[in-house]
């Protein structure tokens, strides 16, 4: 068990849950599995308010704040601190094998963010980055994203099929190598202990597997040709998946009005965030696509009626002009 | 016509030199000439006409002219409107200003464009960018009369960004529509829709901003009344001044918008006290945010519209809501909390605070001014004048745990004199302040203060 510092215990503030994973975001829910796997105690806060922000996940422990955007991480953060580290019993040869596993996340990342972000999923990148947000900064937040995205991935319109071929390709390559280690005989990837190896790619897998991205060629390759990933995920998940954090009272923030302590929500409700079965929030999709209907609606209907009002009042001057009936006659 | 009505009826309205401006905008400042049945009212008429031309400043001159009517119909007569408008209908202004209050320069710049669409408005561009990479940028248009409403129409798109990392560490974006409905004198009505992202570069941020941060909507209206019977806002010596500003946020079927329920209160009064040509002045002010919506006691409301108390201010003339307490640094009055722990930075940054502003403010002075007894001064009107101040800011969430003991025992208070110079464009201030009474983690200024308030 980690050491913990004697000022309130450790908050992990990431983006919110959906799909039936205690964070939606893969970024997020790396970090979180792994001060799962490191045993660290900690509970989650909900940050839907910034969702093209590279500063989550961030660790808070008192006046200590470990950012994903600073030098290594939320990782170095704990390690520097001495909170937490999967790698710290590497052998040499076993770290050095870690870092090069290591560079082949990069391009599973790439081919699931490129998923993701498609236009055929786009409702699932709503729900997951901007739902939390009104209408209409949300959409132009979302849209934001996907350009930018787009661009790191030195994908358009021209080269769209040849640059995805050529993702998907590193991608798959990725899962070959990750499947030829796993095929060895121990539980986790590089030791007989979760590393931060395991973290990241149980996360990816996870991920590829819970949420339902529209026509998703990962998961057809992780299915059809690498069942031994995906057992050791289905392996852990229960596990991972399942809460062990002391505090319950986890409400998602979004805009500045929301509750005050994000650290203590009822378990009931992260229960029901974390719910295994899809189908209670799908029925809550239609009511939110009311809402923003409504919104929409709404801000459409006044800017008509200004404008209706800018123009056709004008018309009973537009005729005084020209009828000159302005006088009596006596 | 002295002693007794000239009954006279208005035949018909012309209007001459044109070539931009429509009919209608102009027949519309006549107001109801045409329904004026003696000379008298219609002569009053021409003499309100007259004032709404000035106010529209679109025309380079005008003239309104009476000429007899039709013979075959006596008593009445044709008003005739010539109207110069001006060659070039735009003007531009460039200049630096320095902010002697926050010790910063600013380069500003405004471009005028009158009656581009013929209905008497005014379109402006402003754009102004301080040193220390603050911006804002904006666009907007005013009707000066809107139809035959009588008073004008405004709206403007806006892109600021402010810093406020000194104090608060966070640097805050908006992106907004305003638009006014009703303003003149008395009253305003406008509604604001802002597209807020606040963000911290630095990764310095207490935990409480640190929750804040990120993208929120602001949509909401806002009325504000304001009466000023005093005789100078520059040095008032004698009447009063009243402000009420009411903000209701939230505005939209969509609850993810921010929510809340903002007044403040500004009460000034002036009595002549006969000798030196002096004067008391008397004001307090109040303030009050509060979330609404469901479970609206556990939320909390936002950073960017709480109240911030301190920082160099002219008591006296300033109708602004219950931000002034001298003697007290800018946002160095309130609820403060420690910063993120940075081990391998500057020692001088650690505990260092962030100040998180207050949802309910309140405070009040007294200051005398009398004239100097130099004949120079006297002339310029440069006079003295000593003061004393007080107030107090809490957040809602201290609400539980407060007694009327605590909330007076938490007022802050400073005394003060110096010397004041009224000029038509501002009030300046020079005083030196003594800070009575602090809280704990307030930052106090001490000593000569420099301040500057528009009239």
């Amino acid at each position: 068990m980690a050491e913990k510092k004697n000022n309130g215990g450790m908050a992990l503030r990431v983006r919110p849950p959906a799909f039936g994973l205690p964070t939606a975001c893969p970024k997020c829910l790396a970090s979180l599995l792994y001060l799962r796997l490191a045993n660290i105690t900690f509970w989650p806060e909900y940050s839907a308010a910034m969702p093209d922000s590279d500063d989550l996940p961030m660790v808070e422990l008192g006046l200590l704040v470990g950012f994903a955007s600073e030098p290594g991480g939320v990782e170095e953060f704990l390690r520097t601190e001495k909170l937490g580290d999967l790698d710290a019993d590497l052998a040499e040869v076993d770290r050095s094998e870690l870092k090069a596993f290591k560079s082949l996340l990069v391009p599973l990342s790439d081919a699931l963010q490129l998923e993701l972000w498609s236009r055929e999923n786009e409702s699932i990148a709503h729900k997951i980055y901007v739902s939390h947000l009104p209408w209409p900064i949300n959409r132009a937040i979302e849209w934001n994203m996907r350009r930018k995205l787009m661009n790191r991935l030195g994908v358009n319109k021209e080269n769209a099929k040849d640059r995805e071929a050529e993702i998907y390709k590193c991608a798959f390559d990725a899962y070959e190598a990750f499947s030829a280690k796993k095929q060895m005989d121990s539980l986790y990837l590089v030791s007989d202990k979760p590393t931060s190896l395991d973290a990241m790619l149980l996360a990816h897998i996870l991920f590829v597997l819970s949420v339902p991205l529209v026509g998703s060629i990962l998961k057809d390759e992780l299915v059809s040709k690498h069942p031994l990933l995906v057992q050791y995920a289905e392996s852990m998940k229960d596990t991972l998946l399942k809460s062990n954090e002391p505090s319950p009272s986890d409400s998602v923030k979004s805009p500045p009005t929301s509750p005050r302590a994000s650290s203590h929500a009822s378990s009931s409700s992260r229960d029901k965030d974390k719910g295994t079965n899809p189908e209670p929030k799908r029925k809550q999709t239609p009511k939110e696509k009311e809402f923003r209907k409504r919104g929409k609606m709404f801000v459409m209907a006044q800017l008509a009626a200004l404008m209706a009002y800018i123009v056709y009042s004008g018309l009973p001057f537009e005729e005084d002009d020209g009828d000159d009936n302005g006088h009596d006659d006596d | 016509m002295e002693k007794e009505d000239v009954n006279v009826r208005v035949h018909d309205i012309q209007i001459k030199g044109n070539k931009r401006t429509k009919d209608w905008v102009i027949e519309s400042v006549l107001g109801k000439m045409k329904e004026a049945t003696t000379l008298q009212d219609i002569l009053l008429e021409a003499a309100k006409a007259s004032v709404q031309m000035e106010r529209m400043d679109v025309f380079e001159r005008w003239v309104i002219n009476f000429d007899v009517g039709p013979p075959e119909l006596p008593g009445t007569t044709n008003v005739i409107v010539e109207v110069v408008e001006p060659e070039r209908p735009y003007s531009c202004n460039v200049g630096m200003f320095s902010r002697p209050e926050s010790r910063k320069w600013s380069l500003e710049g405004t471009l005028k464009w009158k009656n581009l669409l013929g209905y008497g408005e005014t379109w402006d561009g402003t754009g102004c960018y301080g040193w220390d990479s603050t911006a804002e940028n904006s666009v907007g248009v005013n009707f000066p009369r809107f139809r035959t409403w009588p008073a004008g129409f405004f709206t403007r798109v806006s892109l600021l960004s402010q810093d406020w990392h000194k104090y608060s560490s966070y640097k805050e974006r908006l992106l907004g529509v305003s638009t006014g409905l009703i303003h003149d004198n008395n009253h305003e009505l406008s509604y604001n829709l802002t597209w807020r992202n606040l963000a911290d570069p630095s990764h310095r941020a207490s935990k409480t901003v640190r929750g804040q941060l990120g993208h929120s909507l602001l949509s909401a209206v806002k009325y504000s009344y304001r009466l000023d019977t005093r005789d100078s806002s520059v040095r008032p010596t004698e009447g009063f001044a009243f402000s009420t500003s009411s903000q209701i946020a939230g505005l939209g079927p969509d609850a993810r918008l921010s929510r809340f329920f903002r007044q403040e209160l500004d009460f000034r009064f002036a009595v002549p006290l006969g000798v030196f040509n002096a004067a008391l002045n008397l004001g307090t002010s109040a303030g009050l945010i509060v979330p609404w919506g469901k479970d609206f006691l556990s939320k909390s409301t936002p950073l960017s519209d709480r109240f911030y108390m301190g920082g160099p201010s002219c008591l006296v003339s300033e109708l602004r809501g219950p931000f002034s307490l001298v003697g007290f640094r800018t946002r160095g009055v309130g609820p403060r909390e420690l910063r993120r722990l940075v081990k391998s930075g500057n020692e001088e940054e650690v505990g260092k605070r962030d100040t998180l502003g207050g949802d309910f403010a309140i405070n009040g002075f007294a200051d005398l001014s009398f004239d100097l007894p130099l004949k120079f001064l006297k002339e310029h009107d440069i006079h003295a004048h000593v003061f004393a101040c007080s107030g107090n800011i809490l957040s809602l969430a201290d609400r539980k745990n407060m007694t009327a003991q605590k909330f007076f025992s938490g007022f802050r208070s400073s005394v003060g004199a110096g010397l004041v110079i009224p000029t038509r464009m501002f009030r300046l201030e020079i005083n030196y302040c003594r800070v009575l009474k602090y809280q704990e983690n307030d930052r106090v200024r001490k000593g000569f203060q420099l301040c500057f308030s528009p009239p």
